[in-house]
């Protein structure tokens, strides 16, 4: 219970810092951070439709999170996201397009098309890492500019609309439907992928904590040595990790250009999404709900962003500079368990020396 | 206190507290060092020993606390100033560069010469002139990497006496040295006294400390227990200091018949992670009922041995046979069939627990089904049964007393001994027909070691086989029924452990067999 508590605080603590540095650089700037600060809140929160938009934003963010938490419990650094995410909205994009079928079975062979695509993008290096050892943090960097201009020259190639926009727009019958008709709320876009979303934090988490695979995958990544010894194959785990994890990245993929953008756009480049995951999963502690609050943070980060921009007059950018702040005060060792633990350590000095 | 005696007080540490998060290291210890002494530090693993010596080499700084040098307070920032101040330390991992001659090594970053060169021969003279001096008898030319781990020792001893150092400290220095190899330090440690330079021995092995010491100071659970000199006291008294109770020393051997060969080896070969040659034509065999106890110097392909019998590492040539079956992994080149010991019911406690033994930030109760999580009860159809893992760690907890009591805290908290009683909780519990026992107390207490012996003594009353593996030569010789010596990848004999004398397996793990050719056998 207290070590629940702890997980807690510390990025709760957090993320107070961030934007507490965050309400100095606003003041700075001669604004004020109350406003932006309100407005913020506002835009991510304040009505259905802006609390839609930041479900929305969360979708992709929640997949690319998951694909790095679960790709580090096996001990392996999965910068990726990007070209994952990228091959795995073409494959859904494709199967979108060129298969003619009912809705019941044309979505959900979408959805697996599209885990297929981040798969393959993820099995690359993760079988460069089991079979070669060569280091995946490299291999996945570099297939992200592989997956950029493969995925760019499908796009602009076969695939091309005769409307020149990039690919045509998928069969209706691949598109996520909406959750809320728009009737409810009027213009929201919020689709069926965050509730799949959500299934998979639960399904991600369940894996890693209550099955035979999932112990095997931590084993290999605390310690592979001791998993061999214990007859678990590094290998065949660091391949398996590798594919989920491109898996999933595929899914935010498949979510966001199917259902978000209705296109994969021909000018295309690095949505960023697989590099904010990195950053999502720390946030996160690396474990999938984590992983989903802090997905919910940045959405509304990002939706909040646009409205603080027209109310207070603050940049949309100072949301990039908070995102980075909250990231900086949660993964650098212990600042703020720092000052935890300067706190205590005083206290307690106080007490010897007086005892 | 009378002047005179106060006078010969060289080193005072006073009231040094030393925290790790909530682990208190050292809590308020005192340590005095006479001038010209040899000063023994005793305790059992993690009661702080080497922690002590760390500030005092100011290695770590001390939370409270203070040093005094001479009678004169110093601020130990660093192991610069401790060098400075003419205080050495031998480290338990030696800090030598094995491509580098013994000079070369010695002199490092005080090298003779100017700014540009480096004056070889000077660097040589003097080395051989110390080594002279001191009977160290090593040659300044030989590259270190052809040295043993006897010569290397005494390299980093030489390395501190070029430095000047007068307050020498030997963190478990015999750890790593057979018998005789204990007597020439021994020799030198005297030799060292005579010239006026002043010992601190860090040991838990007690028969050292009582024939090398002139003084002792004894450490429990992060404290001074004692100070005791060597001429009134006893090893008992010195276990009772460090344990806090009464230590049984030898567990009770009772012999029993021995019953069928449950393993088979015949001419094993293999290969070392570096490709070269560690086992070179081993053959034994061990019955049920039995243990066969495996000595040797570390690094005498004990590793290799332990881990091709379990299926961790692949054959080269040879066979292995359990109960009759060729269970020989011997596919070179391809991956040899993991986990095989667990299929084939073989236990193996492997002689570096944090490196294979266990999964240190899985909890207790996971590290306890490791190698069998795929097996029921611990899970049915891929998916674990938590209540089956928790209710197994807590049964074993009991049955093994591992302490805390605490199935889900992660065995990283666990201290040295209970988290070896954790992999021998986990071992024994297959009802395996053959065990791999590879240094089973290894950074073990008194009284851990006592209950892990009494563990594998029942083991053997229950009839399994058993190859204990260890560089501890007492352990061999107190549990073992045979002794087969390892030097060099080979057995160089097996003794039966009635004929066997600490003297003779002292020289058959050097490498010397003439021994055993004066005698029949």
């Amino acid at each position: 219970m207290k070590k629940i508590a702890r997980e807690i605080l510390l990025p709760i603590s957090s993320i107070f810092f961030a934007f507490l540095v965050g309400a100095v650089i606003i003041k700075a700037s001669g604004r004020s951070p109350f406003l932006a600060y309100q407005s913020l809140l506002m835009g991510g929160f304040g009505s259905l439709g802006n609390l839609a938009q930041t479900c929305l934003f969360s979708i992709p963010l929640i997949f690319t999170g998951l694909s790095v938490a679960l790709a580090y419990k096996c001990g392996l650094f999965n910068i990726g996201g990007e070209g994952q995410f990228l091959l795995g909205g073409l494959f859904s994009m494709a199967a979108g397009i060129y298969i003619h079928a009912p809705f019941i079975i044309h979505f959900p062979l979408c959805l697996l098309c599209g885990f297929a695509g981040g798969a393959v993008a993820g099995a690359i290096p993760g079988w460069l890492k089991a079979r070669y050892g060569i280091h995946e943090v490299i291999n996945t960097i570099m297939l992200n500019w592989i997956c950029l201009n493969f995925v760019a020259y499908i796009v602009n190639g076969p695939m091309k609309s005769p409307s020149g926009l990039g690919t045509p727009e998928p069969l209706k019958t691949a598109i996520p439907p909406l959750i809320i008709p728009d009737s409810v709320i009027p213009g929201n876009q919020l689709n069926i992928g965050f509730i799949i979303a959500i299934v998979f934090v639960l399904l991600v988490g369940f894996y890693l904590s209550r099955t035979v695979q999932g112990y095997n995958l931590k084993a290999v990544g605390l310690n592979p040595m001791a998993a061999e010894y214990g007859g678990i194959s590094i290998s065949k785990n660091i391949f398996l990790a590798m594919c989920l994890a491109g898996g999933l990245s595929g899914l935010g993929g498949t979510f966001y250009y199917l259902g978000d953008l209705g296109r994969i756009p021909s000018t295309l480049s690095f949505t960023g999404y697989g590099f904010e995951g990195i950053a999502v999963a720390l946030v996160g502690g690396l474990n999938p709900i984590g992983v989903f609050g802090a997905s919910l943070l940045f959405g509304s980060l990002e939706s909040g962003g646009i409205f603080m921009q027209l109310n207070a007059n603050v940049p949309k950018d100072l949301v990039t500079i908070i995102q980075a702040l909250v990231i900086i005060f949660v993964i650098v060792p212990g600042l703020v368990q720092s000052v935890f633990n300067w706190y205590r350590a005083k206290k307690e000095k106080e007490g010897f020396e007086y005892s | 206190m009378d002047s005179s005696k106060q006078q010969n007080i060289l080193v005072e540490l006073k009231n040094i507290t030393k925290k790790f998060g909530a682990l208190i290291a050292n809590d308020k210890v005192n340590l005095s060092i006479e001038k010209g002494e040899i000063h023994a530090l005793v305790g059992e693993n993690g009661a702080g020993k080497t922690t002590l010596m760390n500030v005092f080499y100011g290695l770590y700084q001390p939370d409270f606390g203070k040093i005094y040098l001479n009678g004169t307070e110093i601020h130990m920032a660093n192991p610069k100033t401790a060098i400075s101040l003419g205080i050495g330390m031998v480290h338990q991992h030696f800090m030598l560069i094995p491509p580098l001659t013994v000079a070369e090594n010695i002199v490092l970053g005080e090298e003779p010469g100017n700014f540009l060169t480096y004056n070889k021969s000077k660097a040589i003279s003097e080395v051989q002139q110390i080594s002279e001096k001191h009977g160290l008898n090593v040659d300044p030319a030989a590259l270190v990497s052809t040295l043993s781990v006897g010569t290397e020792q005494r390299v980093e001893i030489l390395k501190l006496l070029y430095r000047r150092a007068s307050i020498l400290i030997f963190d478990e220095p015999t750890a790593v040295l057979t018998p005789q190899e204990t007597k020439d330090l021994f020799r030198i440690f005297n030799s060292l006294k005579k010239e006026g330079k002043t010992i601190v021995f860090i040991s838990h092995k007690l028969k050292e400390v009582m024939e090398i010491s002139d003084r002792i100071t004894v450490m429990r659970q992060g404290k001074t227990v004692g100070v005791l000199v060597k001429e009134k006291t006893s090893e008992a008294e010195i276990a009772r200091l460090m344990v806090g109770r009464d230590v049984l020393f030898i567990p009770d051997k009772e012999v029993f018949p021995k019953g069928d060969v449950v393993l088979e080896v015949q001419n094993l070969q293999a290969v070392n992670d570096r490709h070269l040659p560690a086992l070179q034509g081993v053959s034994f065999t061990v019955k049920a009922g039995e243990i066969l106890g495996v000595a040797g110097v570390a690094g005498n392909g004990q590793t290799e041995l332990a881990e091709v019998l379990t299926g961790l590492r692949s054959v080269k040539n040879g066979k292995i046979f359990l109960k009759g079956q060729d269970v020989t992994q011997d596919s070179p080149g391809e991956k040899i069939k993991l986990g095989i010991a667990h299929i084939l019911g073989i236990a193996h406690v492997p002689e570096d627990r944090h490196k294979r033994g266990l999964i240190l930030d899985f909890p207790v109760a996971y590290n306890l089904i490791l190698g069998s999580q795929n097996k029921l009860p611990f899970s049915k159809n891929l998916i674990l049964d938590s209540q089956a893992i928790q209710n197994f760690a807590k049964e074993k907890i009991v049955e093994f007393d591992i302490r805390p009591g605490n199935e889900n805290l992660p065995a990283r908290y666990l201290s040295g001994g209970n988290q070896q009683k954790v992999v021998i909780a986990r071992e024994f519990s297959r009802d395996p027909s053959f065990l791999v026992i590879s240094q089973p107390t290894r950074g073990v207490d008194v009284g851990g070691i006592e209950f892990i012996h009494h563990q594998i003594l029942s083991m053997k009353k229950k009839g399994k086989a058993i190859l204990l593996i260890s560089l501890e030569l007492d352990e061999i010789l107190n549990l073992s029924d045979r002794i087969a010596v390892l030097y060099n990848g080979k057995i160089m004999k097996i003794l039966e452990r009635a004929a066997a004398t600490e003297e003779q397996l002292g020289l058959l793990m050097a490498g010397i067999s003439e021994y055993s050719s004066t005698e029949k056998s």
